[in-house]
Parts: structure tokens; C-alpha cells; sequence
């Protein structure tokens, strides 16, 4: 004779127990909360992408835009003003440079001739003053004067012709800046 | 019937807990990632949209403020867009007809010498350019022995970038008295159209085979000019360097501008005033 024995309570075996169409239950239930978590996150993802490309289409029309024709003409005028603001650094004023330069010239010389070179940053004088006195005494006032870096004596010759005078010829560096 | 119950029990949940794992490690994980990738590089791309955007919206203000620039039209003639040779002789004529000084002497033609400033294109792309060369006394805008050549003008065009110019280069013999020389070199710099002065001489104008001394004294100068001229063609597509440094500015360089219009560019043409009485001394 077989007997049967329930060694568990009839209380704690509700609180474990998990029937069988319970646990088959909870497993589908799962596997499908997997399923639509997997599908949702491959949507979304697809949904990013397709975002993503059509962000990429509007950055491409934007760049056309931004290097096409139609700020082309801001473009220019912006380089102009950039190559203009290079080129007047060079853009000097001879008149004014001149007239000032003509306060340093002793009334008993004359300049025969003036050339700038390098851009105005030397110029070679030649001409004639009245005496070797007086030519000393112009080779310190353009020592001294502000507008003049270094005077470059060349030479000096007494004309024997009619009206006399003394010729010389010198080099004077300045400073361009005075030219502006 | 118990072994049977305590097994689906036992193995149903556990296998289905482990096809969940192995789904989450082979299947959501990787979707996830790609999500995420996808997510972050969306928002990347956006940034970088509303970036454009911004600029675009700058360029257009900036453009909007360029149009209603007063003097912007000065640009144009300060830098033009082709070497323009018929307009600087006829600037270059009319400056020197108020100044009162003879031209004796004015030719324009390419120059190695024009490669020195950085802001100058190659060699190569001042080669072509146009020439124009006079010869013979007269003030004014009339001379008839300048003869102009502009065949080059086009084919140099393609040697200009964004950030450089092309050149040509002047030379002019001029005679006048000090007066008339001081107030031709002020329209030299109160020019139109930038012209450096690369050279400059001012010489007493002695005759032939007159020597230099006390006696020898003339009103009558000489002076010889060698000039540099630029021109840039114009850009028909944004340079992308200019375009990000105006958006990421936000300004256009106003002040070169204004150091134009105030300091350089000559004050155009005002029609002398006339006295309502008409009464004036007119030797004084």
C-alpha cells in the first residue's frame, strides 16, 4: 500500500508555486517585452538614420548655398577690403613728406635732384650749396632732423664754372612711416 | 505527474530567461549601440546644421549691410575687377591737367617688380597684362600717340586667388614748377585708384648740355614716377576661407573702408561756386 505524505504546508506552497501556465505565461510574456524591445530599438534606429540623412541633405544644400554664387559678391567685396588694407600700408604721400623735408634744406643750398628708391625708404639728393661751410652745417641738420634715420655723405666737389658753388651728392635713409 | 509538473516549472522560465540573454547579448545589444550611434551622430549633424544655419543667417545680415553701404561703389574703383588701362590714363591725364604739369612721358606695362609685395599674384599672372604706352609732350587728356593694349586683360584672369591682387606697372616723365609737382604728387595720393609709388625722382629740368651751377636756376622741374596698379578679378563662387572668417566675424572690414573714403580716395568733382552779386576782384 503506497501512502502519500505532503510534507509541505498547504500555505507555503501557495506562496512558491508557480504553475506551469504561469511560468510558460511570464516566459512568452518576456520573450514578447524582448521582441518589441528589440523592434522598437531597430525603428528608432532606422528613424535616426533616416533623420540623419535628411539633416545631412540640408547641410549639403547649406554649404552650396554658403559657397555658391550668392554671398559670392560679400565674399569679393570682403577680399577687396582685405588686399586694400595690405596695399595702403605701401600708399605713401610724397607731397607733405617733400614739404617737410623742405624746412630741413639751408637757404644757401639747392637740390638739383631727388630720388626715392626702395619704396621711399632712401632717397639720394644731389646738388649745390654756396660754400663747404654751409654744407657742413646741412649734413647736421639732416643729422639732426627727426624725419631723417642716417645721412650717407657721398661726395663734394667746388665748381670751377662761372657761378662756383660747391657739388655734393649724399644718401639719407628715412623713415617710411613719415611718408604716410 | 509531480516530476512532470516540477520540470515545466523547473525549465520553462529558466529557458526562457535564457533566450531573453541571448537575444539581449546577440540582437538588442548591437541594435542598441546602433541606436545610440545613430542618435549621437544625428545630434552631431544637427549641430553642425544649426552651425550653417547661423552663418547663413550672418551672411545674409552682413550682406544686407553691405548693400547699404554708402561708399562701398569706392572699392570697385579703388581695386577694380580688370586692369583697366583706358580709365587710369584718363585719371592719371586729368590729375595732372590740374596740377598744371606737362606729361611728357607715360607707359604702363608688366613688371617682375610687382611680384615684391606679398599681396601681389605671381610673376606669371602679371605677364599678360595689358599695355599702354605714350610718348610726346602734352596735358591733359589728349594725346594722340597713346596706344593701348588690353589683349591679356582676360587671360590673366585666371592666375588671380582670393587673396591677392594683380599688377601693372606705370611710369610717367612729368614737368611743372615745385607748386605744380608738390600738387600732382597730393593727387598721387589722393588717387581714385590706388597707385603706390614704387620710384620717384625730381630733378631741376636743365637744357641740354647745361651744367649745374649757382647761375643755372630754372622754375622748371622733372620728375619721373614708376607707380604700381592693382586689380582683382571678380570671384564668381564664395572662397570658403572668406566666407567662415565674415560668418565667424560677423563684420566686414568697415574700416578699411572709411580710411578710404576719409584719408585716400579723392573728394569727387564739386562745380565751383559762383557769388550771387557776381562782383570780384578778379586779379586777386
Amino acid at each position: 500500500m503506497v501512502s502519500n505524505i505532503n510534507l509541505v504546508s498547504s500555505e507555503v506552497e501557495k506562496k512558491t508555486g508557480f504553475s506551469g501556465k504561469a511560468s510558460l505565461i511570464i516566459s512568452v510574456v518576456l520573450l514578447v517585452l524582448a521582441a518589441l524591445g528589440y523592434t522598437g530599438l531597430k525603428i528608432l534606429s532606422s528613424s535616426y538614420a533616416k533623420e540623419k540623412g535628411a539633416v545631412e541633405t540640408q547641410i549639403q544644400s547649406e554649404k552650396v548655398k554658403i559657397s555658391g554664387p550668392e554671398y559670392a559678391e560679400l565674399a569679393d567685396f570682403q577680399e577687396r577690403l582685405i588686399l586694400l588694407e595690405q596695399i595702403i600700408v605701401d600708399h605713401s604721400a610724397y607731397d607733405s613728406y617733400l614739404k617737410n623735408f623742405s624746412k630741413y634744406v639751408m637757404p644757401g643750398v639747392r637740390v638739383s635732384s631727388l630720388e626715392w628708391k626702395n619704396g621711399g625708404g632712401e632717397v639720394s639728393i644731389s646738388g649745390i650749396a654756396t660754400n663747404f661751410d654751409t654744407l657742413s652745417r646741412q649734413l647736421i641738420l639732416f643729422k639732426n632732423a627727426p624725419i631723417i634715420q642716417s645721412v650717407e655723405f657721398k661726395n663734394a666737389t667746388e665748381s670751377l664754372s662761372e657761378g662756383g658753388g660747391v657739388g655734393f651728392t649724399m644718401t639719407l635713409k628715412i623713415d617710411k612711416e613719415s611718408l604716410k | 505527474m509531480v516530476k512532470k509538473s516540477i520540470g515545466l516549472k523547473a525549465l520553462i522560465l529558466p529557458l526562457a530567461l535564457a533566450l531573453i540573454v541571448m537575444m539581449i547579448i546577440f540582437f538588442i545589444k548591437p541594435v542598441f549601440s546602433e541606436m545610440m550611434a545613430n542618435r549621437n551622430s544625428l545630434e552631431t549633424k544637427r549641430g553642425e546644421l544649426a552651425k550653417l544655419q547661423e552663418q547663413s543667417r550672418k551672411l545674409n545680415q552682413l550682406k544686407e549691410s553691405m548693400l547699404s553701404m554708402e561708399d562701398r561703389n569706392l572699392i570697385s574703383v579703388a581695386l577694380p575687377e580688370s586692369v583697366d588701362v583706358e580709365d587710369y590714363l584718363n585719371e592719371f591725364y586729368q590729375r595732372a591737367a590740374r596740377s598744371g604739369v606737362l606729361v611728357s612721358d607715360f607707359a604702363i606695362s608688366d613688371a617682375s617688380s610687382l611680384s615684391q609685395p606679398s599681396y601681389v599674384c605671381g610673376v606669371a599672372a602679371n605677364s599678360q597684362a595689358g599695355t599702354v604706352s605714350s610718348s610726346g609732350a602734352g596735358t591733359g587728356a589728349t594725346n594722340p600717340n597713346t596706344t593701348l593694349d588690353n589683349s591679356g586683360t582676360d587671360a590673366t584672369a585666371f592666375a588671380a586667388t582670393s587673396s591677392c591682387v594683380l599688377g601693372s606697372a606705370v611710369s610717367a616723365t612729368l614737368k611743372g614748377s615745385w607748386d605744380q609737382i608738390l600738387s600732382f604728387y597730393q593727387y598721387l595720393f589722393d588717387t581714385n585708384r590706388i597707385a603706390n609709388v614704387r620710384e620717384i625722382s625730381l630733378a631741376v629740368g636743365l637744357m641740354a648740355g647745361q651744367a649745374l651751377t649757382e647761375e643755372a636756376k630754372t622754375d622748371l622741374l622733372e620728375t619721373k614716377v614708376s607707380l604700381n596698379i592693382f586689380y582683382k578679378p571678380k570671384s564668381e563662387m564664395s572662397d570658403s576661407g572668406t566666407v567662415n572668417t565674415l560668418a565667424g566675424s560677423g563684420e566686414i572690414k568697415a574700416d578699411v573702408l572709411k580710411k578710404l573714403a576719409d584719408e585716400i580716395i579723392y573728394s569727387p568733382y564739386e562745380a565751383p561756386s559762383v557769388s550771387e552779386s557776381g562782383e570780384r576782384n578778379i586779379f586777386k
